[in-house]
C-alpha cells in the first residue's frame, strides 16, 4: 500500500502558520546560498576573465607578481630571448596599470584599469577587441570597457549617439575609439584598452621596455609543455613561464588565499546552511516533542521507530524541496537586480542548481535526523 | 483421525486454551535502593471470548500488569504466555509480533491530531501492507459506522467530543481485528452518559467477534458487562 507521503504532508500541513515558517527557513537559508556561491563563482569568473582569454600559448610574468591588478614589472629583454626558439611564433609584451579617469560628464575620478599591448595583433580574444584594435594606432586613443560601472559615465550610450568621447585618464586627454566587453571584478570597476605606446603616455612614470607580462604564442602542433620547458631554461629564474591555465590558476589563486573574499562568502554559505538546519530542526523537534504521546501509542500498537523515523525524515525532505523551488525563482530575480547594479557575472547554472539543492536535502536531513532523535523519549509502557 | 478427535483438538485450542496466562508475576520498578516492588506472585487466566474487569484503588499495580500483558514491558519473573506466546524472556521483536495482534484502548485516546477519524483508523493497516488499500477503505468505514461515527469518517479529532474521539480510538483498536483487547481505563475522561455508550459498544463489537477483554475500570457503573471482575489490592489479585 503506497500512502505513505501523505502522513508526513498531514502532518507537517496540520499547522498552516508551522510549515510557512519551515519553509521561509529553507527559503532563506537557500537564497543567502544562492547569492553567497553566486558572488564567489562570478568573482572568480570576472578575475580569470581576461587570462582566460589571452591569445597566448605561454604567458611570461615576474615570479614576484601575486594577480593582474598587483603585477611586477620585469625587462622585455627576457621576453625577446624567447623568439630563438624554433617553436615560438610570436610575442607581444604587455603592460597594465591604474589610474584615475575623469567622467567627462560629471567630472568626477575614479580609478580605471589600463592594458597596453604592442599593436602588431589582436591580444585576446574579448567581443569588440578584434573590431576595434586597428584604431587605436592614434596617439591618445583607447577602447572602453562597455561593462565597465555606470559611475564611469554612459561611454556606451554617448558613442551609440555619435558623439565624440573625450574624457581625462591620469589627466591627460583620451579618446574612446570604440567598445569591447570585459566587465567589473572585485579588483577593477571598468577597463581600458590601448597599445603600449598610449600607455606609457599615460603612466610617464612607467619606464619604456618594463613590462607586466609577455604573450607567446607558438606555431601550431607545438607541444606546449615541453616548450614552455625549454624556454624556462633559457630565460632563467628571473622571469616565469606559465601557460594560459597557469595564468588561470595564478590569478584565481590569490583570491583563494590572499583576499579575505573568498573566505567570506564560503562563510556566509555555512552561515545559510547552519540557519536553515536550526529553523528545520526547531520545527520538527517542536513537532515531534508535542505527537510524544501519540508517537508512543503508535509504538505500543506495534508500529516500529522505522516507520516513525521514515515520517520525520520525510517531512524534513518535503521542507528541503518546498523551500528550494522557491528559491530558485529569488534567485533568479536577484542574480538579475545583482548583476545590473554590479556588473559582474552572476549567472544561474545548472551546476549550482544541483549544488544547492544537494545542500539544502543534506541539510533538512541533517535537522531530521537530529530531531528523530526525540522519538527514543516516546516510551510506548508510558501510553497505559 | 476421528471427528471426535478433530472435535477434541478444535475444543482444546479454541476454548480451553487460555489467551492469557499468567502464573507467579512478580515485578519491580527501580534499581538498587529504589526498587519498589509493584506486583506480588500474580496468577491470572483469561478464556477466549471472555470479558473481564480488573478493579482495585489507585496504585495497586493494574497498570503495570497491562502493560506486562500488552508486552509494552519486560517481564524479569514468573511465567506468562499471551496468545500462544511466551513473554517471559521474549525480546524486542516478539514483544512488537505479540503487541500486533492486541488492540489497545488507553484513557487517553491519543489519536494523530493531523489525521482524520478515516485517516487515523486506516492508519493501522500500515503495519498489515498485504491489505489492499480499497479493503482498507472498506474495513476503516465499517469500523467507525460499527462505533456510530459513520457520519464524520472527515473529521479531525479537534472537532470531536471526548467519547467520539475514544470511538474513534476503539475502530483503531478493533480494525486489524486483533485476538485481544487491553483497555485501561477507556472511560476515565469521560462524561457517564459517553462512557457508558463507549463501554457498550465495546461489548458489542467484543461479543461479536469473539474477542477476549481484559479491561482496567474504576467505573462502578459498568460492572455489568463482565463475565468475571478480577480484585487488586496492593499487587495481589484478592479474588
Ligand atoms: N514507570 C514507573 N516507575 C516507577 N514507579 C511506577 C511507574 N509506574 C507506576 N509506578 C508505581 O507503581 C505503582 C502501581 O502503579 P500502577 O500500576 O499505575 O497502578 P494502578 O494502575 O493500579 O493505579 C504505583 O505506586 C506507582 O507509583
Ligand atoms: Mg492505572
Amino acid at each position: 500500500m503506497k500512502f505513505r507521503a501523505p502522513i508526513a504532508w498531514s502532518q507537517l500541513s496540520h499547522g498552516r502558520i508551522k510549515l510557512l515558517l519551515a519553509i521561509a527557513g529553507v527559503l532563506f537559508a537557500d537564497v543567502l546560498m544562492w547569492m553567497q556561491l553566486g558572488f564567489l563563482d562570478a568573482m572568480f569568473e570576472s578575475a580569470t576573465f581576461v587570462p582566460q582569454r589571452v591569445s597566448a600559448d605561454l604567458v611570461m610574468i615576474h615570479p614576484q607578481s601575486q594577480a593582474l591588478f598587483r603585477m611586477t614589472q620585469f625587462s622585455q629583454r627576457a621576453l625577446h630571448r624567447v623568439p630563438a626558439h624554433p617553436q615560438v611564433e610570436s610575442i607581444q609584451a604587455g603592460y597594465v596599470g591604474i589610474c584615475d579617469w575623469r567622467n567627462p560628464w560629471t567630472q568626477r575620478d575614479r580609478q580605471i584599469f589600463v592594458y597596453g599591448f604592442e599593436p602588431f595583433r589582436v591580444p585576446m580574444d574579448v567581443p569588440g577587441l578584434a573590431e576595434g584594435w586597428g584604431q587605436l594606432r592614434n596617439p591618445d586613443v583607447c577602447l572602453f570597457d562597455k561593462k565597465s560601472r555606470i559611475e564611469f559615465g554612459d561611454v556606451p550610450k554617448a558613442l551609440a549617439e555619435g558623439r565624440e568621447v573625450q574624457a581625462e585618464l591620469n589627466r591627460r586627454k583620451m579618446h574612446v575609439v570604440g567598445l569591447v566587453e570585459i566587465g567589473a571584478s572585485f579588483a577593477v570597476d571598468g577597463n581600458l584598452m590601448t597599445t603600449d605606446t598610449n600607455f606609457l603616455r599615460t603612466f610617464p612614470e612607467r619606464k619604456s621596455g618594463w613590462i607586466d607580462f609577455g604573450l607567446i604564442r607558438l606555431k601550431p602542433g607545438a607541444d606546449i609543455v615541453k616548450v614552455q620547458k625549454e624556454l624556462q631554461a633559457t630565460v632563467g629564474k628571473e622571469v616565469s613561464l606559465l601557460t594560459r591555465q597557469e595564468f588561470v590558476d595564478f590569478e584565481k589563486a590569490y583570491w583563494q588565499k590572499n583576499a579575505p573574499i573568498g573566505f567570506i562568502f564560503t562563510m556566509g554559505t555555512a552561515i545559510g546552511f547552519l540557519v536553515g538546519f536550526v529553523v528545520v530542526y526547531q520545527i520538527l523537534h517542536t513537532d515531534v516533542a508535542n505527537h510524544l504521546p501519540q508517537y508512543a501509542t503508535l509504538k505500543a500498537i506495534g508500529f516500529t521507530d522505522g516507520f516513525l523515523w521514515r515520517i520525520v525524515l520525510q517531512e524534513s525532505f518535503i521542507l528541503a524541496i518546498l523551500g528550494y523551488l522557491p528559491s530558485v525563482l529569488f534567485a533568479f530575480g536577484m542574480y538579475k537586480v545583482a548583476a545590473d547594479a554590479t556588473h559582474l557575472p552572476l549567472k544561474l547554472t545548472a551546476f549550482r542548481a544541483v549544488l544547492i539543492l544537494l545542500m539544502t536535502v543534506t541539510m533538512c536531513f541533517f535537522s531530521g535526523s537530529v530531531a528523530v532523535r526525540k522519538l527514543r523519549s516516546a516510551d510506548p509502557a508510558d501510553v497505559f | 483421525m476421528s471427528t471426535e478427535a478433530i472435535a477434541e483438538t478444535f475444543d482444546k485450542e479454541t476454548t480451553t486454551q487460555p489467551v492469557i496466562a499468567a502464573s507467579g508475576l512478580c515485578f519491580s520498578y527501580g534499581t538498587g535502593e529504589l526498587t519498589k516492588q509493584i506486583l506480588f506472585d500474580v496468577d491470572l487466566n483469561i478464556m477466549p471470548g471472555e470479558i473481564v474487569l480488573l478493579t482495585g484503588h489507585s496504585g495497586s499495580g493494574k497498570t503495570t500488569l497491562l502493560t506486562l500483558i500488552g508486552g509494552l514491558r519486560t517481564l524479569k519473573q514468573g511465567r506468562l504466555e499471551v496468545l500462544g506466546r511466551r513473554l517471559d524472556g521474549a525480546d524486542k521483536d516478539a514483544l512488537v509480533q505479540v503487541r500486533r495482534q492486541i488492540g489497545f484502548i488507553f484513557q487517553a485516546h491519543n489519536l494523530l491530531d493531523f489525521l482524520t477519524a478515516r485517516a487515523n483508523v486506516e492508519l493501522v493497516f500500515r503495519m498489515h501492507p498485504e491489505v489492499r488499500r480499497a479493503e482498507v477503505q472498506r474495513r476503516a468505514a465499517e469500523m467507525l459506522t460499527a462505533v456510530g461515527l459513520g457520519q464524520r469518517l472527515d473529521y479531525y479529532p479537534s472537532s470531536m467530543s471526548g467519547g467520539q474521539m475514544q470511538r474513534v480510538a476503539i475502530a483503531r483498536a478493533l480494525v486489524a481485528e486483533p485476538k485481544l483487547i487491553l483497555a485501561d481505563e477507556p472511560t476515565a475522561a469521560l462524561d457517564s452518559k459517553s462512557g457508558r455508550d463507549v463501554v457498550n459498544i465495546l461489548q458489542r463489537l467484543a461479543r461479536e467477534h469473539h474477542i477476549p477483554i481484559l479491561m482496567v475500570t474504576h467505573d462502578d457503573r459498568v460492572l455489568d458487562i463482565a463475565d468475571r471482575i478480577v480484585h487488586m489490592e496492593d499487587g495481589r489479585i484478592v479474588s
